[in-house]
């Protein structure tokens, strides 16, 4: 930490560059973290299917940048396009989160743990070998540096500082998604339902919540913010592909972990912290330790403070 | 306290459940190869030799071997129909060739060693075309050089392969010359100098870190200092983002960035993001990236072991018969083409006096050449197996177009 502060103070601007880069990151990581922590914290279930649905969102918005002539010739303006394609995946996602609780958790709610995680996992494989068979396993790029001239990665200038549109876009679109969720969650009555169901089941059960449908809602939610990161990635990170759910996935659970795993603003924190994590490994020592800093970060958590920075232990019962 | 035990044992379940999941996966991976094994024929020259044919048909780069597969079949189809192809000699007595087995080696050495075995206990089998990747060639080739297979790979190209494995036959030349074919042009035109500074990136595969030890070794010996790195790319189950690099390249002022990778469209993001942060300097990409509809960054160099088939004149009604069935091909496909076309030919040869074995196809395979391939060039086996002939211009180095079009600027 002193080293990369030594190196901030020397070349502030890579400094400020790589900061940029690694919250553009963390956007996703968190918009995606949001989403396990959530259901975890309804559910206890590590959901890992979610990591699919993301990478599906991300297909979402691609058939619809290539339905409405593609990156080269689009047949409606640039700010239209990408909000149908917000649009379409989110709810396309959103539908797809309820169908997979529907079908593949709920039956199983009084199962034994291990059912509902192995189901995740065949959930997982199902999505991605779906996207396989639709989309062929070769990447697809959204190629939108030819959108508009390449205006998205066009650069507003802080004095000597430059951040690009496209990473202005997921930073303001992933906070203002995650201020609408907070909102949500603490001023709805929806919300109010999430947080009794999280804390018990059966009593928010018994005091009328319906809580089939809090968790429905709860997968509704959580999927439409991974089909907003799918979208993102292929907007800033142009490739596409079916596989891109694991890792995507594993770090974002990781991020999750370290915000502490059911805590909605540790979710957020914990994805901006794993993304500037990345960057700065990268860029102050070598993109050879990348995963192995944030795989790292991970087992010092689990070992020294397993609940996260904001998650707090559950009380339990005397 | 309770609540970080349940936390773990909710990990150790779901180690659990990976781990039953991807031995469910191999076994039914095993399961189809020994279904097809079953139904292989004799290899007798009166009637159909068998063929195996092995290369990654599952998980990130299935496109890879899908493609590869399909390149051999166009072949096979081709071959079998007795339609005139190129460097096959018109007086040749073809023995109809069958494609007896199929494996998945799924980029995997260990899944590699049991496909080869597969090959190995199937009778029928006279030759193979694959592995695809370097490290399944270490993986299954000791078992199919033991099995005395001769077996044909149209896109491994890790430097010490044939001098590892004796059965090894390659249509590609290997990463050292291609890398010194770009370096050296790069050099003697005055487009890096000594003293300047390189950053070389690989992919963090057996392919991309062999091509980015060659490239950093020779940029070192040129006098210029180079950064090495390594990101994972985008078939890896991971989304490749190079913007740290970006910045990285453009505070150490390098001059250029040496960038091999499987996956075109990295090629491309890297340059674009490169560009984006102001990089003013050579994006040099390799024989992984050489897809003109994936890397089209202008200005960008490509390094490549062959041509691209769809500009080659001999390779049209090829093209035109693959892309009838299955569409688009990779720059990975048609040397499979080739790789069958010399175990075709070995096993007629061989069958001339009206029996073979594995060991007359693999002595054959040796005196083999094509005098006009469907890659554009002779090719020919020489004493280590390597392609002797090669190219017929060497290999090629491209530059990228303004309109995206790839121009041939140096053939060695």
């Amino acid at each position: 930490m002193l080293a990369i502060l030594g190196f901030a103070f020397y070349d502030w601007h890579y400094f400020f560059g790589q900061l940029v880069d690694g919250l553009t990151h963390g956007s996703l990581y968190a918009l995606l973290a949001l989403g396990y922590t959530m259901v975890y914290g309804i559910l206890k279930l590590l959901n890992f299917a979610h990591g699919d649905v993301y990478m599906l969102g991300a297909y979402m918005g691609y058939v619809v940048l290539t339905g409405l002539g593609g990156s080269l010739a689009p047949e409606v303006p640039t700010p239209m396009l990408i909000i149908l394609m917000f649009g379409a995946a989110m709810l396309g996602c959103a539908l797809l989160g309820v169908v997979i609780e529907r079908f593949a958790y709920r039956p199983l709610r009084k199962a034994p743990r291990i059912a509902p995680l192995i189901s995740a996992l065949g959930v997982s494989f199902f999505l991605q070998q779906t996207a396989v068979l639709l989309f062929r396993p070769i990447p697809k790029s959204y190629d939108t540096y030819s959108l508009h001239g390449g205006q998205l990665f066009h650069h507003v200038s802080l004095g000597n500082l430059r951040i690009q549109y496209a990473q202005i876009l997921v930073i303001a679109s992933a906070v203002g998604l995650m201020i609408a969720l907070a909102l949500l969650v603490w001023r709805t009555n929806i919300g109010k339902a999430m947080r009794a169901t999280s804390y018990d089941l059966e009593a928010a059960s018994m005091m009328g919540i319906d809580v089939d449908r809090v968790i429905a809602f709860t997968f509704f939610v959580g999927s439409a913010l991974a089909g907003a990161a799918g979208v993102m990635t292929g907007l800033v990170y142009q490739n596409i592909q079916p596989y891109m759910g694991f890792g995507a996935g594993l770090k974002a659970f990781t991020a999750a972990v370290v915000g502490g795993i059911g805590s909605i603003p540790g979710a957020m924190l914990g994805g901006m912290i794993i993304g500037v994590a990345e960057q700065f490994t990268i860029g102050y020592l070598s993109s050879a330790f990348q995963d192995l800093i944030t795989l790292s970060v991970l087992i010092v958590f689990m070992m020294f403070r397993p609940t996260g920075i904001l998650g707090t232990p559950i009380p339990q019962k005397a | 306290m309770r609540k970080e035990r349940r936390t773990r044992k909710v990990l150790f379940i779901a180690a659990l459940g990976l781990v039953a999941a991807l031995a469910s996966s191999a076994a039914a991976t095993a399961r189809l190869s020994s279904e097809a094994s079953a139904l292989a024929p004799s290899p007798l020259c009166t009637g159909s030799a068998g063929v195996g044919f092995a290369s990654v048909l599952t998980g990130p780069a299935a496109f890879l071997g899908q493609d590869q597969l399909h390149w051999m079949q166009v072949f096979l189809a081709a071959w079998n129909a007795g339609k005139p192809i190129p460097g096959v000699p018109a007086g040749l007595k073809r023995v109809p060739v069958n494609l007896a087995l199929v494996g998945d080696s799924a980029l995997d050495p260990q899944k590699a060693a049991t496909v080869a075995a597969q090959m190995a206990s199937n009778k029928s089998i006279l030759g193979m075309v694959g592995f695809a990747g370097s490290n399944e060639n270490l993986g299954g080739g000791p078992v199919l050089d033991r099995a005395g297979i001769a077996y044909i790979t149209g896109s491994a190209t890790r430097d010490d392969l044939t001098r590892k494995l004796k059965n090894l036959f390659r249509i590609v030349p290997n990463n050292l010359k291609q890398a010194t074919v770009a370096i050296d042009y790069l050099l003697k035109n005055g487009l890096i100098k000594k003293g300047q500074q390189a950053m070389v990136v690989d992919d963090g595969e057996a392919y991309g870190i062999n091509i980015a030890d060659d490239a950093q070794k020779l940029l070192e010996a040129a006098g210029l200092k180079v950064d090495r790195e390594s990101l994972p790319e985008s078939s890896s189950s991971a989304n490749a983002d190079f913007t740290a690099l970006a910045n990285k390249a453009l505070a150490i002022n390098a001059n250029i960035v040496y960038a091999p990778t499987q996956v075109a469209s990295d090629s491309q993001l890297f340059a674009q993001q490169l560009k984006s942060n102001g990089y003013k300097g050579i994006f040099q990409a390799t024989d992984g990236s050489f897809d003109s509809k994936s890397f089209k960054f202008p200005g960008g160099y490509v390094s490549f072991f062959g041509a691209d088939v769809y500009r080659i004149p001999v390779a049209r009604p090829f093209v035109a018969a693959y892309t009838k069935v299955w569409g688009a091909t990779t720059p990975f496909g048609a040397p499979n083409f080739v790789a069958a076309q010399m175990l075709a030919m070995a096993i007629a040869k061989s069958c001339a006096d009206g029996q073979t074995s594995r060991a007359d196809v693999r002595k054959t395979l040796s005196g083999v050449s094509i005098s006009n391939s469907i890659l554009g060039h002779a090719v020919a086996f020489d004493f280590a197996g390597d392609v002797k002939k090669g190219p017929a211009k060497g290999i090629t180095l491209w530059q990228i177009q303004p309109n995206g079009t790839y121009k041939l600027i140096f053939s060695a």
